[in-house]
């Protein structure tokens, strides 16, 4: 058979289709799609939503318990303006490095989906798409990234210590050592354990789509 | 776009031009199964892709892009329980089973299609379907020269194969 027999026998499926479609359960499956991608994306708003308001939340308790300590642990000593401006400033810094983490990751997703609508519609920069989904993943995971999601803590952390030290709070303040444990506690269940947890779906669900998809891309430029 | 106007522009695709995502799903799904799986993703991305649609193509060139771009994508994912994303419950009977008997030499194609490499596949089915090399460079992101080479390897596997088979 030369080519244009083939073509014959490839076109005869058209005057008999292969199936036939429920469409029924077709619409079923488009309603149930539309469904889910809505409510995907409405988690994921609500994530960085909940991420800004746990750090701000965080960040106001911890300075808050520390004012109150401050004012009812010292009585008979009259607390200028300059005592209050310590906690406040640090609540102040941490709510706006929770802020300025928010804002910068709402601009890194506005890039990311701007680098997205770049690529047209073959199959080359459907193949690019999905390279730039899957740097995108990653991403987070570097340094300069992770420093950005943790300054708010590192901030509060920093802040709360300082003014500690400004009121001389000694080494056998078992409260302080109380708060050092938590902090430490915090850092290490929460900061690490969601960095573990983002690095590891990168090794085992990104990276191994990433290299399929650098194959693919090879497999279109292989003459 | 409003959803019953999405629906009404998809349905008319569907009912002209539903043979090119069987062509594209047979390619690049083996089981009955895995071809439900496959056409319900492909009906899917080109029910969503209604909305992009601006008639700078005509409507199969459009249909064939989304196809094969989510077939390819599609074989790719290795464990889509893994992924936690699994096809919608109760569509196991989405598409009837194909009949009995089918024009063996159809399915001697879909068998030498098979074998080829995944962006080979894609190019073999815009031939057979009569795109010229310029159609389907503009699909796949090739360069015409490209699809060129890919054209002439293709067939001269399916020609060597088939004299193969006539010798035995």
């Amino acid at each position: 058979m030369n080519l244009d027999e083939l073509m014959a026998v490839w076109k005869s499926q058209d005057a008999s289709p292969l199936h036939g479609v429920n469409e029924t359960l077709l619409r079923l499956a488009l309603r149930q799609e539309e469904t889910q991608a809505q409510k995907q994306r409405r988690r994921e708003r609500w994530i960085v939503y909940g991420m800004v308001i746990g750090m701000v939340t965080l960040n106001v308790a911890f300075l808050a318990r520390f004012l109150f300590f401050m004012i009812y642990r010292q009585r008979g000593i009259v607390l200028s303006g300059w005592d209050y401006a310590g906690p406040v400033a640090g609540v102040v810094a941490g709510m706006a490095a929770a802020l300025l983490t928010a804002g910068r990751l709402y601009l890194r997703q506005r890039a990311q989906a701007v680098r997205e609508q770049r690529f047209g519609e073959s199959l080359r920069d459907q193949i690019n798409r999905q390279l730039a989904l899957c740097d995108y993943a990653p991403a987070r995971t570097r340094p300069a990234s992770r420093l950005g999601i943790r300054l708010p803590v590192i901030i509060s952390v920093a802040a709360f210590f300082a003014i500690g030290r400004i009121h001389n709070w000694t080494l056998s303040d078992a409260r302080l050592w109380g708060l050092v444990g938590f902090f430490v506690v915090f850092w290490i269940l929460v900061v690490r354990g969601a960095s573990w947890v983002q690095r590891r779906f990168v090794e085992r669900k990104i990276l191994p789509r990433q290299r399929q998809l650098e194959a693919l891309l090879k497999e279109l430029d292989d003459q | 776009m409003h959803n019953s106007e999405r629906d009404r522009i998809f349905g008319e695709w569907l009912a002209g031009h539903k043979g090119i995502l069987f062509k594209v799903v047979h390619a690049y799904a083996f089981e009955h199964a895995d071809r439900q799986d496959l056409f319900q993703e492909v009906a899917v991305q080109v029910w969503r892709s209604v909305d992009a649609f601006r008639g700078e193509s005509s409507v199969p060139t459009w249909m064939y892009r989304v196809a094969l771009n989510t077939a390819l994508a599609w074989t790719r994912k290795e464990d889509r329980h893994q992924r936690g994303k699994e096809p919608f419950e109760g569509m196991e009977d989405l598409l009837t089973p194909p009949p009995e008997k089918r024009d063996p030499r159809v399915e001697w194609l879909y068998h030498q299609i098979a074998q080829l490499k995944d962006v080979d596949r894609s190019v073999a089915l815009l031939l057979l379907d009569g795109f010229s090399y310029k159609e389907i460079a503009g699909i796949t992101g090739l360069t015409e020269s490209n699809v060129g080479v890919k054209i002439n390897r293709i067939k001269s596997v399916l020609a060597g194969k088939r004299m193969e088979e006539t010798k035995s």
